[in-house]
C-alpha cells in the first residue's frame, strides 16, 4: 500500500509549489499538528488557497515522517532541485498561470476579446454538452483541478484565462447580472461551472458591498411618531430607560 | 467608560449565539476620526441645536413637500427588485375608476416621497444600571439581553449588556444596531456596516455621481440619527453643492433634507443659481422661504415681501443675506432677460397674426 502511495503522492507537489515560486508574497513557518516536526519555510502562492496549501503542505509531511520512505524522498528530492519545469502539460490546458485582475480588465477593453466575443456577455455562444432534452441541474462542479483543465468543454469563465471573476473586474461581473431584474444570473442559463458560480457570487456582493456596482436599494418607511414627539421637547429614542 | 477590545459575546433571545466581531466602541472611535476629515468646509453634522422642531414644523415641511416635486416618471421608474417580473396589464376603465386608480398612485407616490427625518446625532449611551462585582469570575464572555416582545419597535427595544466583571449596562448604540438587524432583520440593512462608508469608496462612488444610490443605502442601514448616517449626507451634500448637481436628487425623498440641510447652514445660493438656470422660479423663491423660517431674525425677513412674488422675494433675499451677490444676481438677470424676449416675441407674433 505504501509503494503504490509513493507512486502517487511523491515529491511533484514540492516541485510544483517551488515551481510556481514566481507570484511569492511571504515566506510562512510551518509545524506539522501531529509530529510537531518544524518543516521549512513554505512559499505561499498568491491566488491559492490557503486550505489547500495546508493539505499540500500536510501531505508531504505525511510522507516525510514515514521512515522508510525517506531516503526514496531524499533522492528525488535532490532530482527534482535541478529541473524546474512543468511536468508535461498541454499550455492550452494549463491554468497555473496567476493572471492578476489588473490585466483581465485590460484584456477587456483589448481588440483580442472583441473579436473574440463581440458585444455579447461571455456565456452567450457557449454550448453545453449533456445527455437528453433537459440538462442537469447543477452544473460540473469545477473544470479546473490541480491548475489543469480537467474537461474536454470548459465553462465560458475557466475556458478564457483571462477572465478573471473578481469584485473589481465590473465589465464581466455585469455579464452575469440580469437586465431586467437585477439578479445574478443563475448558473443553468450562464453555463459556468459551480466554482466559479460561487467566485461570482462572492465578487458580485463585495462589488455592491464597496459601492462599485449600484442596485435598487429596498424602500424604507419611516413612522415619524418614533423620531419626534411635538409635544415633548426631546426624542423619545433613548433606549434602556 | 474603559472597555477592552472584546472579540465576542453571547445574545440570549430566541436562543444563544456566538458573535464574533469587534465591539462598538472601536467602531465609535472610527466614526470620530473620520467625521473630522470629511467634512473640510464649514458643512458639519446637526451636533449643536436640534433641528427636529424646526424641520417636522408644519409650514417647514409644506414648503419641502412643495419643493421636493412629483416627477412621476422619476417617483415610479422602473426598480430591478430581483423578482420575477409579469407583463403589463391593459384595462378599459371608466372615467371614475381612472381617478380612483390615480389618486391611489399619487399616495403612493407620496409614501415614496416620505422624507428621512432630519435629527440632531445622537449622544452615546453610558448608563450603568447595576455593578455587581460578584459576578465577575462568572462568564467570560458578555451577555446581551434583548426584548424580542412582538410590536416594540427598534428604537424603543429595550437592549442590556452584562460585562465580564458584572457590570449591567445599556447597549450601545452601535451593539443596539447590529442586535436590531439580527432580531429583527429588514431588507436592506447589513449586521456589518457596509465599505461603501469608507472615505475612499465614499468618495469614489460620488466621484461617479451616484448620490441617490449612496443616500438610499445609508437610510437603509442606519438611523437617521447616528453618526455614520449624518457624516455620509454630509459628504454627498458636500459633493452636490461642489457640482452643482443638486437636480439629480429633485423628485426623490432626499430632495427636502439636502435644502433643510443647505438652508440650516446658510448656503443655498449655488442652490438658488441652478434653480434659475432652470426656470424654476417657484422652487427658488419656496428655497428662499425656508430659508427664512429657518433664520427667523435674518435681514430679508423683515423687508416683508410677499412670498408669491418671485422675483422680488429673491431680489430681497440677494440684497440682505445672501453670501455669493454676484452669481445669483448674474443668474436672475439672465432670467428675467429671458422673460422679456419671450414676451416681446410673443407680442410680435401675435401682431403678426393681426391678433
Amino acid at each position: 500500500m505504501f509503494s503504490s502511495c509513493i507512486n502517487f503522492y511523491s515529491f511533484k507537489p514540492l516541485k510544483m509549489l517551488r515551481s510556481i515560486g514566481q507570484g511569492v508574497t511571504r515566506l510562512l513557518p510551518v509545524v506539522c499538528p501531529t509530529t510537531h516536526m518544524a518543516k521549512a519555510a513554505v512559499r505561499v502562492i498568491e491566488g491559492r488557497s490557503v486550505t489547500k496549501l495546508l493539505y499540500e503542505v500536510r501531505r508531504i509531511q505525511w510522507i516525510t515522517t514515514c521512515k522508510t520512505m525517506r531516503c526514496e524522498v531524499a533522492e528525488e528530492e535532490e532530482e527534482g532541485e535541478g529541473e524546474k519545469k512543468e511536468d508535461n502539460i498541454p499550455p492550452e490546458k494549463n491554468r497555473r498561470q496567476i493572471i492578476p485582475v489588473e490585466t483581465s480588465i485590460k484584456y477587456m477593453q483589448s481588440d483580442a476579446y472583441k473579436t473574440t466575443y463581440g458585444d455579447e456577455p461571455v456565456w452567450v455562444k457557449y454550448r453545453r454538452n449533456f445527455k437528453g432534452g433537459l440538462p442537469p441541474t447543477k452544473t460540473r462542479k469545477t473544470c479546473i483541478r490541480d491548475g489543469i483543465l480537467a474537461t474536454g468543454n470548459p465553462c465560458p469563465v475557466c475556458r478564457d484565462e483571462f477572465l478573471v471573476v473578481e469584485y473589481r473586474n465590473l465589465e464581466l461581473i455585469k455579464q452575469f447580472i440580469s437586465p431586467f431584474n437585477g439578479a445574478v444570473l443563475p448558473p443553468l442559463k450562464t453555463n459556468i461551472c459551480q466554482k466559479q458560480h460561487r467566485r461570482l457570487l462572492v465578487a458580485v456582493n463585495k462589488a455592491r458591498d464597496y459601492g462599485l456596482l449600484t442596485y435598487d436599494v429596498p424602500h424604507r418607511h419611516y413612522d415619524y411618531s418614533e423620531y419626534y414627539q411635538p409635544q415633548q421637547q426631546d426624542d423619545t429614542t433613548e433606549a434602556g430607560r | 467608560m474603559a472597555a477592552a477590545a472584546m472579540r465576542s459575546f453571547s445574545v440570549v433571545g430566541l436562543g444563544i449565539h456566538r458573535f464574533l466581531g469587534l465591539t462598538g466602541r472601536c467602531l465609535d472611535v472610527e466614526c470620530i476620526t473620520s467625521i473630522r476629515r470629511c467634512s473640510n468646509t464649514s458643512y458639519t453634522t446637526y451636533n449643536d441645536v436640534d433641528p427636529a422642531p424646526l424641520f417636522f414644523e408644519g409650514e417647514v415641511q409644506v414648503v419641502l413637500q412643495r419643493v421636493t416635486g412629483m416627477d412621476i416618471d422619476r417617483i415610479f421608474r422602473r426598480r430591478q427588485q430581483e423578482k420575477k417580473s409579469t407583463p403589463p396589464k391593459y384595462q378599459f376603465l371608466t372615467n371614475e375608476e381612472v381617478d380612483e386608480y390615480m389618486s391611489e398612485a399619487r399616495e403612493k407616490a407620496e409614501s415614496l416621497l416620505q422624507m428621512p427625518p432630519v435629527l440632531k446625532e445622537r449622544q452615546p449611551i453610558n448608563t450603568i444600571l447595576e455593578t455587581n462585582t460578584s459576578l465577575q469570575a462568572h462568564h467570560t464572555d458578555k451577555y446581551v439581553f434583548a426584548d424580542i416582545t412582538f410590536g416594540v419597535s427598534d428604537r424603543n427595544r429595550t437592549i442590556l449588556v452584562r460585562e465580564t466583571d458584572g457590570t449591567l449596562r445599556s447597549a450601545w448604540w452601535e451593539e443596539r444596531d447590529r442586535i436590531n438587524q439580527t432580531y429583527n432583520p429588514r431588507p436592506g440593512r447589513n449586521v456589518v456596516m457596509p465599505k461603501l462608508f469608507n472615505e475612499e469608496n465614499l468618495k469614489s462612488a460620488l466621484g461617479r455621481q451616484e448620490y441617490e444610490f449612496v443616500l438610499d443605502r445609508v437610510c437603509a442601514q442606519c438611523e437617521p440619527d447616528s453618526s455614520v448616517y449624518q457624516r455620509v449626507c454630509v459628504c454627498v451634500y458636500d459633493a452636490l453643492d461642489t457640482h452643482h448637481h443638486h437636480n439629480t436628487l429633485y423628485s426623490t425623498r432626499h430632495y427636502g433634507p439636502m435644502c433643510f440641510y443647505l438652508a440650516w447652514n446658510k448656503r443655498i445660493d449655488s442652490l438658488l443659481v441652478s434653480l434659475i438656470q432652470e426656470e424654476k422660479i417657484n422652487t427658488a423663491s419656496d428655497i428662499v422661504y425656508l430659508y427664512q423660517l429657518i433664520h427667523k431674525d435674518c435681514k430679508s425677513a423683515k423687508l416683508n415681501i410677499e412670498h408669491t412674488q418671485h422675483v422680488e422675494f429673491i431680489k430681497g433675499y440677494i440684497e440682505e443675506d445672501c453670501l455669493q451677490r454676484a452669481q445669483v444676481q448674474l443668474a436672475l438677470q439672465c432670467y428675467q432677460d429671458l422673460q422679456h424676449q419671450r414676451q416681446q416675441h410673443q407680442h410680435t407674433v401675435t401682431n403678426a397674426h393681426g391678433l
